[in-house]
């Protein structure tokens, strides 16, 4: 049998799906961040509490409703995203303009009370959530047993990855949105709702962020702690991939997690840690990241 | 400095020095634990109220003075653990504290306490080292070690065909411990260890890790991981198809109810206490969930409630806090809570009792949310636990050695 690294080839395999499965988690946050990064120049470390609330609501209105998952796919970030845009409205709308670090400050406020208030709501065991009978079971793929959900999520966010990005780059709104982050005063002129269109984005952003928590809640604990576990990890996918780079974005966080992934199999200590290493090396020879426009 | 500013200065200084009367001034206890972190749910709120159930159910006061508990959070951090008992020594003449979370930070904070001569009261710290090489001479180890557990359930296991195992290992010190004391106990009962994952502590997917386990041929796969970690081992092994390979050396409680028994089925393990064994753990378990919501106590709790117990009672008969004075009582002293059958405390501060194997209820064979566990088998302490000469710890090493 073929081995690279001194692990069997199937064995690899195996791991590197499974790093692209935590690929497609960063993949979705990163997309969210660095559209509100690039759109808005808010950096928002609320993202990670986003993403922590959207599998909280699924939890909870799954419990009280008894809604089905795939409803909840889609619900439960539509609640985030509105409160999402309470905060845009009520708290960030007062920062623009202003240095980045103001909207860091709040935004990492806005995270530290959300977690703090589900923490003391739940205690910090996380919470049961089942996948749907639908996708549960797995599927013996000869070199390793492939969960169907893990699967789907996988195919999921890398349609949802594209489609963004087809949004923002291919189509007249998008347009519309980076016109408005370059030259904010001329698309007024236009008539366009900039201060709407800002709300929008920063309520997409966190759409987003809720969705991959949706996601993540039959897989991971759904607990407070789970937003600030994967935050930092993935503000350094977005370093690497390139503040305000949407493609970057998506490309770092696949590659990212396939890096962990085979991490994990040759010297598992350290997978806390690659992501960080990665991103010292990539900043040292291109300090705007893989992707991102020389400043 | 004048003349007369300097004599103020010492007048003052003499009269607050001049002694509170003993009997004022409360005598206080404090639970360190990690109060929000991992660790929080077997141990955390649910030991500050067990040590509250103590003190209350002992009378609130002793030797006329009345008895106060703090808590505070060390965070699973040695460094805030360590400063935190200082703080609390210095300022709050703390003369005795439960410890609880991470080993690393227990540790920490029983070396500082020794220093001070304070009591340590280990209810939450499963590391050998607090009875063996960490010892102090006012240390006390209510908390099973790792080498219990382990012993506890590999033999068990390898009895029952599970010869080859493959362990899954946080890196720290507890991880380490346990894998250590897994891999003799398998080795002990005619197994063998044929591949380690080491994984950072907090890890929110272990799927690679089963899968390495997987790959590896191992017929049973040793989770030497507690916390969030082991409750994310288990819910992943399930999504993978593999959960019949488990064999659990650290679960408590909590991590069966956040689990949920779909999930948690058949697991077995080791533990020192469970409440619905007898008389007493039933009523101290019915009263801590009233208050706590429907929360199973788990051995963290009960044992930081029998700890506070032995301790309030021995300061009682020896009619001093001294420190050596009580620490010799409590060594004498039979524990009176009836929680552990065969209890005594050996020189060395280990508390040695008889352990109980436990298995988890199908959701079929539960009759209610607490009724988690069936004791499928009751271990005797005497030869499980090390003795003090066998136990590292300095004080108590054979003379002839």
């Amino acid at each position: 049998m073929m081995t690279v690294f001194g692990i069997a080839l199937p064995v690899l395999a195996g791991q590197l799906l499974i790093g692209l499965f935590n690929g497609a988690f960063y993949a979705l946050l990163s997309l969210g961040l660095a559209i509100i990064f690039g759109l808005l120049r808010i950096i928002n470390f609320a993202h990670g509490a986003l993403y922590m609330l959207g599998a909280f609501v699924a939890f909870l209105l799954g419990e009280w409703l008894g809604l089905p998952f795939w409803l909840l796919l889609v619900v439960a970030p539509l609640v985030v995203a509105a409160f999402a845009a309470v905060i845009e409205r009520g708290l960030l709308t007062h920062l623009q303009g202003l240095d980045p670090l103001y909207g860091l400050l709040l935004t990492f406020g806005v995270a530290l009370i959300v977690e703090g208030l589900a923490q003391y709501q739940f205690g910090v065991a996380g919470q049961n959530f089942s996948a749907p009978a639908a996708l549960s079971g797995a599927s013996n793929l000869g070199f390793m047993i492939m969960p169907h959900y893990r699967a789907f999520v996988i195919v999921v966010s890398l349609i949802v990855c594209l489609a963004t990005w087809a949004l923002i780059e291919r189509t007249k709104l998008g347009a519309l949105l980076r016109a408005a982050t370059e030259n904010r005063p001329l698309v007024e002129a236009f008539g366009v709702n900039v201060p709407l269109l800002l709300t929008a984005t920063y309520a997409f952003g966190a759409f987003l962020a809720a969705f991959a928590g949706v996601m993540a809640a039959p897989v991971f604990q759904v607990s407070p702690l789970m937003g600030s576990n994967i935050v930092i990890v993935v503000f350094a996918v977005v370093v690497i991939g390139g503040m305000g780079s949407i493609g970057g974005a998506i490309v770092s966080g696949f590659l990212l997690g396939l890096a962990e992934g085979l991490t994990k199999v040759i010297y598992p200590e350290a997978s806390n840690i690659v992501v960080f290493v990665i991103m010292a090396i990539v900043l040292f020879f291109r300090p705007s990241g893989l992707f991102g426009k020389t400043v | 400095m004048t003349l007369k500013t300097t004599l103020a200065a010492v007048a003052l200084a003499t009269t607050a020095m001049s002694p509170v009367l003993a009997q004022d001034e409360p005598l206080r206890l404090l639970v360190l634990d990690d109060m929000t972190g991992i660790y929080s749910g077997n141990g955390g709120p649910n030991t500050l109220r067990a040590v509250e159930m103590a003190v209350e159910d002992f009378g609130g006061e002793v030797l006329g003075r009345p008895i106060e508990v703090i808590s505070a959070d060390h965070q699973n951090k040695p460094d805030v653990g360590s400063a935190l008992a200082q703080q609390f020594i210095d300022e709050q003449n703390v003369v005795a504290m439960t410890l609880g979370g991470s080993s690393a930070v227990g540790l920490a904070a029983q070396a500082r306490a020794g220093e001070e001569g304070v009591i340590t009261l280990v209810s939450g710290g499963y590391a050998p080292n607090f009875s063996g090489d960490q010892c102090t001479p006012y240390s006390f180890h209510w908390a099973p070690t790792t080498r219990e557990l382990a012993r506890g359930v590999a033999g068990a296991v390898v009895e029952q065909g599970g010869d080859s195992w493959y362990l899954i290992t946080p890196d720290y010190v507890f991880g380490h411990a346990l894998a250590a004391d897994a891999t003799a106990a398998v080795e002990a009962a005619g197994g063998s260890v044929v591949g380690e994952t080491v994984h950072p502590l907090n890890t929110n997917d272990m799927a690679s890790a089963l899968l390495s386990a997987q790959g590896s041929g191992a017929k049973v796969f040793g989770l030497a991981n507690a916390g969030t970690d082991l409750e994310t081992t288990i819910k992943q092994a399930g999504n993978f198809g593999l959960s019949d390979h488990l064999a659990a050396m650290l679960v408590f409680a909590n991590n069966v109810q956040a689990l949920g028994l779909e999930q948690a089925q058949n697991i077995r393990m080791a533990t020192s206490f469970y409440w619905d064994l007898n008389d007493e753990t039933r009523a101290f378990g019915e009263r801590i969930m009233e208050m706590n919501g429907g929360e199973v106590p788990t051995m963290g709790h009960a044992g930081a409630y029998s700890a506070v117990t032995h301790y309030l009672n021995a300061v009682r008969e020896a009619g001093t806090v001294d420190a050596d004075t009580v620490t010799a009582t409590m060594k004498e002293m039979p524990l009176s809570d009836g929680f552990y059958q065969n209890a005594s405390i050996r020189e060395n501060g280990r508390v040695v009792y008889d352990m109980l194997l436990a298995e988890v209820n199908t959701p079929d064979e539960s009759t209610g949310p607490a009724d988690i566990y069936e004791i499928v088998a009751t271990i005797p302490g005497d030869s499980l636990f090390l003795s003090a000469a066998e136990s590292g710890c300095p004080l108590t090493a054979d003379a002839t050695n």
